[in-house]
């Protein structure tokens, strides 16, 4: 108690011990529909977006610190041009580097401070999502039209029902599209559905929240316990009002 | 037809005349042309040109008009010189009007400075006609004989009685009787030869019926005498559209779903946009920078297109049939207005108004580090007024710790950094206590949050420790969990 004590004691006797800070809530990065990668604020139902930060993006991931996206030729990240295998990627960031699957060559490999490590790993399937966690990586792959779930070492996890499309393994859960809903499957196993047609892609925006991009609507899933809702995301405004607000 | 007296005076020079008279391009020199038959009550125009014809100059130094019923309306003073290939335009107009049916003739003579003159004689009959009268909605017929059958919504129809009443001394006979134009039709014409006694009349009806907005001419036909026919068809009025929300009491920091509908099916397509405006409330205006998270989604932008088929009552934005907005964070008035070219019979100008909130918590965490407890919030302040705090620490079992809550006051914080806020009200906020010794003895702690409309608590928010960083075993990536609850 004599710790404690202290913090209470140093609190009550100055405000001055108490310092603050205030900044911008930033909740993660989306990719819009011209597919570049904007910055985005706010809080649940009340987004904001900033000027794009990288075009010409083909997938993207982000966590709370980290962003990481493919373009054709590259994986970019804070200020990183890391040449990459061509075409698409499935990403998962973690707190210190992303876990890349590139489908063109069908290798896996590890992102960190700008350099690419291609690792040892090979799967049968698509894969269709990577969720890099504390105990270890796991991978969504579909095998026959059913998405599996499984660990690297290839031990199946779990599986998702048949019909099931696009999907994103979160720290929150397994965030994956039916052809009428989005279905978030918690780690407990429950499920909450969320009314959204024709998903054809789930993209982590940052922590707590998904992109889901289905027509012409972009929804953001807020996936974090206790206050999962399902929001649309604002389109990128164009046009010359645009234009001047954004400089 | 004592007025038929036939004027000769052709100048013998007129023989080799360079000078001479056409209506149309038919020569007329020193000949007859005839108007025909002309219905009493109406008027008959003739327009003569007298065009030198020759290689020099030649100046008409007068004209003259002997006769009646006849009368030059509008020509150029004289003496007038006329170019070689030029000519002088003699407007030339007949009218009965309370003289007697008959034989009408006058000469038009052009006296030349060359000691020569041209003339044409002019012939016309006034025959007795029908006086056409016609009953509301139409009007007229007006000084130019025009029936006007005014404006109507385009696709309905507007019929209109038409009278013709033979006012002579004589029997009519209405040998023919038709309508033309674009929109206009008689569904039944009378059977002709009609004939119309003295003092007698005959009705008929004519229908309007355009198909698309635009101003119509037509003309009916009655032996020989012409009535214009007019009107305008317009986009009938879009029914006062409905502007409703898929919640009673919107708030801040929502999206709303807003819907449009009509009391009536659309009678044609119609386009436009529904745009809102926002008035942030007097009490925060001064820093809320107009918020622009308050917006429709679809567009980015406050404003967004709809579109109405045909027959349908409700609006549809890019194929949805909601539009959905944000609410934004600010206390204040967002008003929804419809823009559209079709007229609206009513003003669908609506309003929601959104209340002063307790500061609303989106998301908190608390984490304990080297030196310092730091209590992370984000949330918004709807009334920009935030900045008044207390903390309430506790220990592992629970117990408070220290005689009570620890206040601390925030506001210029707050009020600086809404001030370049273009997030709305929308913040992060991170409190770091520091502190020495072992923080993992703070289990957790409440924090209240103060602003104008009251206070919100965040309850046992529970610290965790500071995250590590991942590290690549192998294939196999190894995190610490993270911070945020």
């Amino acid at each position: 108690m004599r710790v404690i004590s202290l913090v209470a004691a140093a609190c009550a006797a100055s405000h001055a011990w108490a310092q603050s800070a205030l900044d911008r809530p930033a909740l993660g990065q989306m990719l819009d529909r011209q597919n570049s990668l904007r910055p985005v604020y706010g809080v649940g139902g009340s987004f904001h977006l900033d000027a794009p930060v990288a075009e010409r993006v083909i997938a993207s991931a982000c966590s709370g610190s980290l962003c990481v996206a493919k373009t054709n030729w590259a994986v970019i990240s804070a200020g990183h041009v890391t040449p990459a295998p061509v075409g698409g990627a499935v990403i998962a960031v973690d707190a210190t580097g992303a876990t890349i699957y590139f489908p063109s060559v069908q290798q896996f490999g590890r992102w960190q401070d700008g350099s690419l490590k291609m690792l040892s790993l090979g799967v049968y399937g698509t894969v269709l999502s990577l969720g890099s966690s504390s105990s270890g990586l796991t991978i969504a792959v579909e095998r026959s039209g059913i998405v599996w779930i499984i660990a690297s070492d290839g031990k199946i996890l779990d599986s998702l029902p048949l019909g099931a499309g696009a999907a994103l393994l979160t720290p929150n859960g397994i965030v994956y599209a039916t052809a009428s809903s989005l279905i978030l499957r918690k780690p407990d196993g429950s499920e909450l559905s969320f009314p959204a047609q024709g998903v054809e892609d789930i993209l982590a925006l940052g922590d707590g929240y998904v992109e889901a991009r289905a027509g012409g609507v972009l929804y953001a899933l807020r996936t974090i316990a206790g206050h999962e809702q399902l929001f649309q995301l604002p389109q990128a405004e164009t046009g010359r009002g645009a234009n001047e607000r954004n400089k | 037809m004592t007025r038929a007296a036939i004027l000769l005076l052709l100048a013998p020079a007129a023989a080799h005349a360079q000078l001479k008279l056409f209506v149309g391009s038919t020569n007329v020199t020193n000949s007859t042309y005839t108007l025909g038959s002309i219905a009493a009550g109406t008027t008959g125009d003739v327009v003569i040109l007298a065009s030198n014809m020759g290689s020099g100059p030649v100046t008409i130094t007068k004209l003259a008009l002997a006769g009646s019923g006849f009368g030059i309306v509008n020509t150029s003073s004289t003496p007038y010189p006329v170019a070689p290939g030029s000519s002088m335009r003699i407007e030339v107009q007949f009218s009965a009007a309370g003289g007697p049916l008959g034989g009408y003739n006058a000469s038009v003579q052009v006296s030349t400075d060359q000691g020569y003159a041209v003339q044409v004689i002019l012939t016309a009959i006034s025959v007795a006609s029908a006086t056409l009268a016609v009953a509301a909605p139409c009007t007229g017929p007006d000084s130019t004989n025009t029936i006007n059958f005014g404006s109507i919504a385009e696709s309905q129809t507007a019929t209109c009685t038409f009278v013709l009443q033979n006012n002579s001394a004589q029997q009519l006979t209405v040998s023919a009787i038709a309508v033309t134009g674009a929109g206009f039709m008689m569904p039944q014409a009378p059977a002709t030869p009609l004939n119309l006694p003295v003092g007698g009349s005959s009705s008929f009806m004519v229908t309007f019926a355009p198909q698309s907005a635009a101003s119509y001419s037509g003309a009916l036909t009655v032996n020989t005498q012409i009535f214009p026919l007019a009107g305008t068809a317009y986009n009938p009025p879009l029914p006062t559209p409905m502007l409703q929300f898929d919640t009673n009491t919107p708030q801040s920091g929502q999206q709303v779903t807003l819907t449009m509908a009509l009391p009536t099916p659309s009678p044609n397509a119609v386009s436009g946009s529904v745009n809102l405006t926002f008035q942030p409330d007097g009490s925060v205006s001064t820093l809320a920078n107009g918020d622009p998270t308050i917006m429709f989604v679809a567009s980015g932008a406050r404003s967004v297109p709809f579109s109405i088929q045909q027959g349908s009552t409700q609006a549809t934005f890019a194929g949805q049939t909601g539009a959905v907005f944000q609410t934004g964070t600010t206390t204040g008035k967002i008003t929804f207005t419809v823009s559209t070219n079709t007229p609206l019979s009513g003003d669908p100008t609506t309003s929601i108004t959104l209340a002063p909130v307790p500061v609303a918590v989106d998301n908190a965490a608390a984490t304990a580090i080297a030196g310092a407890l730091n209590i992370q919030v984000w949330g918004f302040d709807n009334t920009y007024s935030a900045g008044a705090m207390q903390f309430t620490f506790y220990d592992n079992l629970g117990k408070p710790i220290g005689s009570g809550p620890v206040t601390a006051d925030f506001s210029s914080n707050f009020r600086t950094y809404f001030t370049t806020s273009t997030d709305g009200s929308a913040f992060a906020m991170l409190v770091s206590f520091p502190i020495n010794g072992n923080a993992a003895e703070v289990g957790s702690v409440n924090v209240q949050l103060t602003n104008s409309a009251g206070t919100s608590t965040i309850s046992q928010l529970v610290f965790r420790n500071d995250t590590g960083t991942c590290v690549l075993i192998g294939n196999i990536l190894s995190c610490p969990p993270g911070p945020t609850q």
